[in-house]
């Protein structure tokens, strides 16, 4: 066995065992459900939250693991485009309330359903979101919009932005991530091979950063053909 | 969906089954499931409490999670369920996973769960998801049920009419009207859909149904070329393995028949139909070895399933017959009898009896048990039941009982003149039997014979002799019990003779049997129907 195959086990085992204490953290949360929620209901708030991000690491390390090895089961397929991002809100809504946040959705009037997988792209874009929340000043705004047969998913903040050495480096091979600063690039690797799995004749999907735009903050643009 | 009710409604009404061998998330879940609206909840810990769970009661919502330790797992439990109906066709079956891995999302659309929850499960999640699939189920129960009572012509009027209406569940109505155009035999139509839907995208399913519908053009080569294409592009998807598999075969290409099926069972290696597929190509091509491995593979994975898998058992018992083990091979036989009772059980246990018996030298044994065998084939009514006289006869052709074999081979062939396909299959056992050149005439003859008592009947008819014009169709009904065509034609004509000379109970019988067989060779026949429907009014209008 190579050591690849150990990590995909041992990824496979810890996520079972961060679902199981996701699991165990909402049923605690459930049970100490009070106005206005104690400091304790929202210390097991955050540790759910921070569990829910191990989760999605996991995630995305073992689905990159997969699709390297061709054994990812990629299905694309017509995905209703509001009940994906009513999905997405109501995953992200309680963090952003948490930290006090807005979280808005924006999607051009019309737009009904579009073609992806709808696990793979949801992984992407929650940890986005998940992402922007945590660096966001007040608001965090999700929108959607199609032009010239791709359709634009974008996840914006009124943080910071991202880092310059991030836009520089892009969307960086797995050989170019940089493991002295705090961030591995999993989740931006993860991104690029997500989008790239897409295709429709000529047209590949891609993904992009960015900073600034109407709220000022980071930019997270995925595009799909 | 019936009058207003809402999703919120039907969850409180909904009887739920949580199937999940982990005590602590099986509380957890059942917590959430009470807090997203749940009334009644029932859990299970593992596939054979679920089973009997499921056998007792119907469910609105049975929720399962896909690994349940030993024993059955999630996909196998939701296979059984579909096949006793335990399950409605509004049931909600929501499979939970850790992961999702080729092998749990290989199973074919008709059996996938109706959607897959990724651990872990939040409770707003799973409200959501819950409330968007009750609602859709809800809305796509009279398409399903139409289509489990093969009334193929109303399921494709419900689709259609939901599709104008702007569903949400689209690609899903795509796909059954794709699939219900070809059930009723427009492949034209079905051809539109797929080429519609894939001109918004690369969708595995409508690849298939395209390569499906060339196939059926007797276009092997376009089709081959474009399951080849499927594979490459949606390596995951392994339907159109087995397709590309079937194609293969048909074109006399085992070696690449069995390469491809090697890769499908290295992605997917749980699945006990694509391994006995494996067995049987290697069987064909002497690859003994590979054939053994795949049988048992497959033999060890039907234990936990209640889908019926022979070919395991039939396949591995030929292996050892033909080592000189003919003992081991009845010993195999008569498990598989034991363990399934199906008319296709009994006939293929009876083939591999008379191998056996012929391997032990008990020639006698062998051809008394060969001309029972034939009999009882050729009386068959499924709408596999040629394809399974065939391989019966070719069975009894390698046990050297090659006059039986023709018996049943000219069954089939003036039985089933007007499928080409059938036609070539019986033709080439033919061949096998030296036997070439009948074929053709046999098929010549029972055309010849179906056309002129048709004409003959017609005939008839208009001269005002009814009795006449029914014995034409009688006779040509007794040369041809199996064809649904001829059957179809004497209850046509019998119609008619009843509405304009009165009604005759001994007629009607004859006819509603004729119907009846009719529909057994060729379930959902929407001529059949037709005339059933007729028939049922005269019955109760008295």
């Amino acid at each position: 066995m190579d050591i690849s195959t150990f990590v995909a086990a041992a990824a496979h085992d810890m996520k079972n065992s961060v679902s199981v204490i996701a699991a165990y953290l909402e049923d605690a949360l459930a049970k100490m459900a009070a106005e206005p929620p104690s400091a304790a209901a929202q210390s097991t708030a955050q540790a759910l939250y921070e569990t829910q991000r191990v989760n999605g690491n996991l995630v995305q390390l073992m689905a990159i693991f997969k699709i390297e090895e061709g054994m990812y089961p990629f299905e694309p397929a017509e995905v209703e485009l509001d009940e994906f991002v009513d999905e997405l809100m109501i995953r992200a809504r309680p963090l952003a309330a948490l930290r006090g946040l807005t979280l808005t959705c924006d999607a051009q009037p019309g737009l009904q359903r579009w073609i992806f997988d709808r696990d793979l792209i949801g992984s992407v874009v929650i940890q986005s979101l998940f992402n922007a929340v945590r660096y966001a000043g007040h608001t965090v705004r999700l929108s959607l919009r199609a032009s010239a047969g791709r359709l634009e998913i974008e996840v914006a903040d009124d943080g910071p932005g991202f880092p310059a050495f991030m836009l520089e480096q892009g969307f960086a091979s797995r050989q170019g991530i940089d493991l002295r600063t705090s961030s591995t690039g999993l989740g931006l690797y993860f991104s690029r091979l997500a989008a790239g799995l897409h295709r429709h004749g000529d047209a590949t999907g891609s993904t992009r950063l960015g900073n600034g735009g109407e709220l000022g903050g980071g930019r997270f643009i995925l595009e799909l053909p | 969906m019936k009058g207003n009710t809402s999703p919120e409604d039907l969850l409180r009404a909904s009887d739920f089954l949580l199937v999940e061998d982990f005590e602590a998330m099986r509380s957890v879940l059942k917590g959430q499931l009470l807090r997203c609206g749940a009334h009644r909840v029932d859990t299970a810990k593992d596939g054979r409490e679920a089973a009997g769970m499921l056998a007792a009661k119907t469910y609105g919502v049975v929720m399962c999670d896909y690994n349940l330790g030993a024993g059955k797992n999630g996909q196998q439990l939701l296979e059984e369920a579909r096949l006793k109906g335990w399950i409605n066709p509004a049931t909600v079956w929501l499979m939970i996973t850790a992961e999702k891995t080729s092998t749990m999302v290989s199973a074919a659309a008709e059996d996938a769960p109706d959607d897959y929850l990724l651990k872990p499960i939040t409770e707003t999640l799973l409200q959501a998801r819950l409330l968007k699939l009750v609602e859709r189920k809800a809305s796509l129960a009279g398409i399903a049920t139409a289509m489990k009572a093969r009334d193929w012509r109303k399921a494709l009027k419900l689709c259609e009419e939901q599709i104008a209406a702007g569903s949400k569940s689209l690609a899903e109505l795509l796909r059954l009207q794709a699939l219900l155009h070809q059930k009723l035999d427009d492949w034209a139509k079905a051809q539109a859909v797929y080429e519609g839907v894939l001109q918004r995208g690369p969708i595995a399913w409508a690849k298939l149904g395209l390569a499906q519908v060339r196939l059926h053009a007797g276009d092997l080569n376009t089709a081959r070329a474009l399951l080849q294409d499927t594979v490459r592009e949606h390596p995951q998807y392994l339907e159109a393995y087995d397709e590309l598999a079937g194609v293969l075969h048909t074109q006399g290409e085992g070696r690449q028949q069995i390469d491809i099926l090697e890769r499908a069972v290295n992605l997917s290696p749980n699945a006990a139909h694509r391994q006995s597929a494996l067995g049987v190509a290697a069987l064909e091509q002497g690859q003994h070895e590979l054939a053994a491995k795949a049988f048992s593979k497959a033999l060890k994975l039907s234990e936990h399933s209640a889908v019926e898998n022979l070919e395991p058992f039939v396949g591995m018992a030929r292996l050892h017959t033909e080592a000189g083990n003919p003992g081991e091979a009845q010993k195999l036989i008569a498990t598989m009898s034991q363990r399934y009772d199906s008319h296709d059980a009994q006939l293929l246990a009876k083939a591999e009896r008379v191998r056996a018996l012929q391997a032990l030298g008990d020639k006698a044994g062998a051809a008394k048990l060969a001309e029972d065998l034939v009999a009882q084939s050729a009386d068959e009514t499924s709408d596999h039941a040629a394809d399974m006289a065939v391989r019966i006869a070719e069975t009894l052709i390698e046990a050297q009982q090659g006059d039986e074999a023709a018996r049943l081979l000219q069954h089939v062939t003036r039985n089933n003149y007007d499928d080409e396909r059938l036609i070539q299959r019986s033709a080439r056992a033919f061949d096998r039997l030296g036997l070439g050149a009948s074929s053709g005439e046999l098929v010549a003859a029972a055309k010849r014979e179906a056309t002129n008592a048709m004409k003959d009947g017609m005939e008839r008819m208009a001269d005002g002799d009814p009795q006449a014009a029914l014995e034409s169709l009688r006779g040509a009904k007794i040369s041809m019990p199996r064809n649904a065509r001829v059957l179809l034609n004497f209850a046509a004509v019998a119609m008619t003779v009843l509405q304009r000379h009165g009604r005759s109970a001994t007629l009607e019988t004859e006819v509603r049997n004729s119907i009846a067989t009719a529909l057994a060779l060729k379930p959902g026949e929407p001529r059949a129907m037709d005339l059933l429907q007729q028939l049922d009014r005269w019955t109760a209008e008295g």
